[in-house]
Formats: structure tokens, sequence, C-alpha cells
């Protein structure tokens, strides 16, 4: 029995190996072409919109609050100026 | 040295394996769930790896934004190709209008796609480009169906009818994909008429991808930040290392039951030299005690490690399995099928391999050893002390 075992486990290992041979340049072509055509630079592995998703826009050095991971939210800004001649608090 | 002259040594290494059927039943599937947990860490890592570097080789060679003190800012289109066509080493400049907008499931990436120069491409050439309210879709949002309405909300909230899917095999780029016409997009996105989110150049030598950066930063009136196809290739593989090292930390409890496995097989061997001092009393040599510890632990360790190593090649490589998506990269509905190749899985599964069961053998060779070199009626003095 125990060599029955040891004997298909290997047998199911060689099935294995020659699966992983048989598959190997079998799924990456349709995604590939789909890059080369529309540019895409990132895999769809994470969500949209989580920093994980673009790992190339999300650097340290940038404040990327505008991105175009977001839908182009813009600060609203009257509050903060003051027309020509007015004076604060008026 | 046969299998033949061999085989009474085997049939009674069986035999005394089947004299405690529970407990080595156990030892085998602790062994076997310590391999499945290391073999998944590794094989998924090595697999995403190296779905990265493939599927984004034909990525364009550099992504250049423009950025402003806020952050990313959209550049006008037709001038920021110009420019970047005049930098010798550019052979190619494409605007892209992209972004991300709300679906019925969640956030969606959107690519105005369709212009003359897209359709250029060869591989363009077999994606019939959506016209003005049209929409080809990922799989993620297959449950809307063929000519169903989408709606996105962006900077503005648009409905677009779905013309056709992009293959479940394509989930890898595009599972929450969403092709449009690239005024749609840009209307979705609020992209001003002749502006674009950024710019995907190919260049003539791509090894010197890199060292076109100066000429690109001067090249330019704005400030701009320039990503490489390797720099982002390097980021998902950092990123897969990453996790893989987490999902080890996490498995320093099973390495920990490894080590308990280890020490009760060695305990239990220990407790039963009084066997092997009776089989040395009945003529047993020290070769033919090492050599039954050896076939006890191969034929009881190598069948539950090689079913852990098969059972995880099954989990991280069946066609279409969406599990890693769900638990892994936090898809809360739809995750994407993963076609995953196993190229180049060899050296990880003899790594699992050797990792779990060197020490196991070792364990057992090492208290066969231990007996052999002791006195055969000390061993049985023991036992009725």
């Amino acid at each position: 029995m125990g060599i029955g075992l040891t004997g298909f486990v290997g047998a199911a290992l060689i099935g294995m190996l020659v699966d992983a041979e048989l598959r190997t340049g079998r799924y990456y072509n349709e995604p590939a072409k789909l890059v080369q055509a529309i540019g895409v630079s990132e895999l769809a592995l994470v969500p949209s919109g989580r920093n994980l998703r673009h790992p190339s826009l999300h650097r340290r050095a940038v404040d990327l609050r505008y991105d175009p991971r977001l839908p182009f939210e813009v600060l609203h800004e009257a509050g903060l100026l003051l027309a020509p001649g007015s004076k604060p608090g008026k | 040295m046969s299998v033949k002259t061999h085989l009474p040594l085997i049939a009674w290494s069986l035999r005394d394996l089947l004299r405690h059927p529970v407990e080595n039943g156990l030892l085998g599937l602790s062994l076997f769930f310590l391999t499945l947990l290391c073999s998944v860490v590794l094989l998924f890592s090595q697999a995403l790896s190296s779905a990265a570097e493939q599927i984004l080789a034909d990525a364009p060679a550099l992504v250049v934004r423009r950025i402003g003190a806020g952050g990313w800012l959209p550049l006008p289109a037709r001038r920021a190709e110009a420019l970047a066509g005049e930098v010798p080493g550019v052979v190619r400049a494409r605007a892209r209008v992209w972004g991300t907008a709300d679906g019925p499931f969640g956030v969606v990436t959107v690519y105005g796609w369709g212009t003359a120069e897209d359709l250029r491409t060869p591989a363009g050439s077999g994606i019939l480009p959506p016209g003005r309210g049209e929409a080809i879709a990922g799989s993620g949002l297959s449950s809307v169906g063929t000519g169903g309405s989408l709606e996105l909300k962006a900077s503005s909230s648009m409905r677009f009818t779905i013309g056709s899917f992009f293959s479940p095999a394509a989930g890898l780029v595009a599972h929450d994909l969403v092709l449009l016409h690239p005024q749609d997009a840009a209307q979705l996105l609020g992209l001003p008429a002749g502006y674009a989110s950024d710019l995907a150049l190919d260049v003539f030598h791509e090894q010197e991808a890199d060292a076109l950066r100066p000429d690109l930063a001067r090249a330019f009136p704005w400030p701009i930040q320039i990503v490489t196809r390797d720099e982002t290739i390097g980021l998902y593989e950092a990123g897969f290392s990453r996790r893989s090292a987490l999902a080890y930390f996490m498995l320093v409890p099973s390495i920990l039951a490894l080590l308990v496995i280890v020490v009760a097989t060695v305990r239990k061997q220990i407790g039963r030299r009084h066997e092997i001092g009776l089989l040395r009393a009945l003529g047993w040599t020290g070769r033919h005690i090492l050599l039954q510890q050896i076939i006890k632990s191969c034929m009881s360790g190598i069948p539950a490690v090689a079913a852990g190593i098969l059972a995880a090649y099954s989990l991280v490589f069946w066609p279409g399995t969406t599990w890693m998506g769900a638990l892994l990269f936090g898809w809360q509905q739809h995750p994407p099928a993963l076609y995953l190749e196993p190229e180049g899985i060899g050296l990880p599964v003899v790594e699992i391999g050797v990792l779990v069961f060197a020490p196991y053998l070792t364990a057992a060779v090492w208290t066969a050893l231990m007996s052999v070199s002791a006195d055969p009626q000390e061993l049985l003095d023991r036992e009725y002390m």
C-alpha cells in the first residue's frame, strides 16, 4: 500500500510537471495583446481606485491628490480668496 | 543494491508503520498541511511575478505624467505628443485618456480608446472600437450583460450600452476595465477637450528608456513624473515579495508546528529504542536498521509532502481560480478569474520539498544512528528496568 501510494503520488507529480509544461505560454497572449493595443501599464489584480492597483502612481515624493485614480475633484477655493479691494471679515 | 533484495525490509517497514496508523496518519497530515501552506505562498509569489513580467513586457516603455503643486494634472494631448516626439530615441508618443469612475459594483478603470492612432497598432486592429455611448467591459461587469445599461459616475454621470465583454482569460488586465469612446471617456472624467491623462511612450532601445529621463524632463515646459516599464514591473515584484514575506510571518506557527513534529518523531523513536535493541539481538545489522528508518520516513513523508505540493499547485494554477482575488487582493464581489501560467515552478517545488522533508528525515536518521551505535543489551534493558 505504501509503495502504491508513493508510486501514485510520484506519477501525480510527474503529471503536474507535464501539465505545467503544457500550460506555459498559453494564457498570457490575450492580456498581453490588450496591453499592447490599449497601452495599459498595470495589472487588474487589485480593485480599481486602490493604491496597489497603480503602484507606479503612488510616489511619496509627489502629492498625488489629483491623480487619475480620483474623479478630478477640485477644492472649492472660493472661500479662500478675497475679492480685490475687499477686507477680511467683511 | 536492488529493490528486490530489500523487499522484506520494505515490507517490514510498512508493517511497522501500520502498527501505529493513527500516529503516522496524523504525522502525514501535519506534513501535508505544512507543505501546502509553504507551497501556496511560494508558488503564488512566483506565478504573479512571472505574470507581471510577461504581460507587461509590451506595456509602454515610459509613462509621462504632468504634475503641479497639487499633484497630477491633465496635459495637452497633441502638444505633449509633439514635444515627446522631438526627443531622440522616442519612436511613438500616445496620449492616454484614462481614470477611474464609480460603477454598479464598485470603482472601475475607464480608458478612452479608438482613435486612428490607437487602431494603427497591430494588436489594436483586432478590437472593434466602441462608438459614442458604447462600452466594452471586463468580465467583472459581465452580470450587466451584453446590451445592458452601464451607469458610470466620475466628474459627471453617464450611461453606456455594453457592446461586448473582454474574455475572462484577459482578466489579469481587463477584469474591471471599461473601454469607451475617447470623447465619452474625456467627458466622463472631466478632461477638457484636447487634454489627456498622461503620455505613453515607446522607445527605440528598450534598455535605454531610463537614460531618456533627463531629455524628456527638458523637453516639457511643465514638471513631469516619468515611470519606466521596468520600474512598474519591479514595483509589482516587490509588492508580491512583500506579501509573501508577510504570509511567511503568519506561517511562523506552522513552522513551529514542523519543529514539534520533528521533536515528536525523535521522542517517539527514542521511546522505542528497545525495539531496535530486539532487532539487533535477532541479528539485524546497523545498516538494516538505518535503511528501515529511511524507508519508513520516506513512506510516510514523501506521499504527504508530494500531496501538499500537488494541492498547492491546484489551488494556485487551477484555470479561472478566484480565491486569490477574494482573499488576498480585497475584491468584495466578482473577483477576477486568474489564469496563471506555471512557468519555472520546478525550483520552488524542490525547495519546498527539501525544506519540509529534510528536517523530518534528518531527525529519523539521527535517532537511528544513535540507536545503532548503542549496545543491544543496554537498549533492551531500558525497556524492562
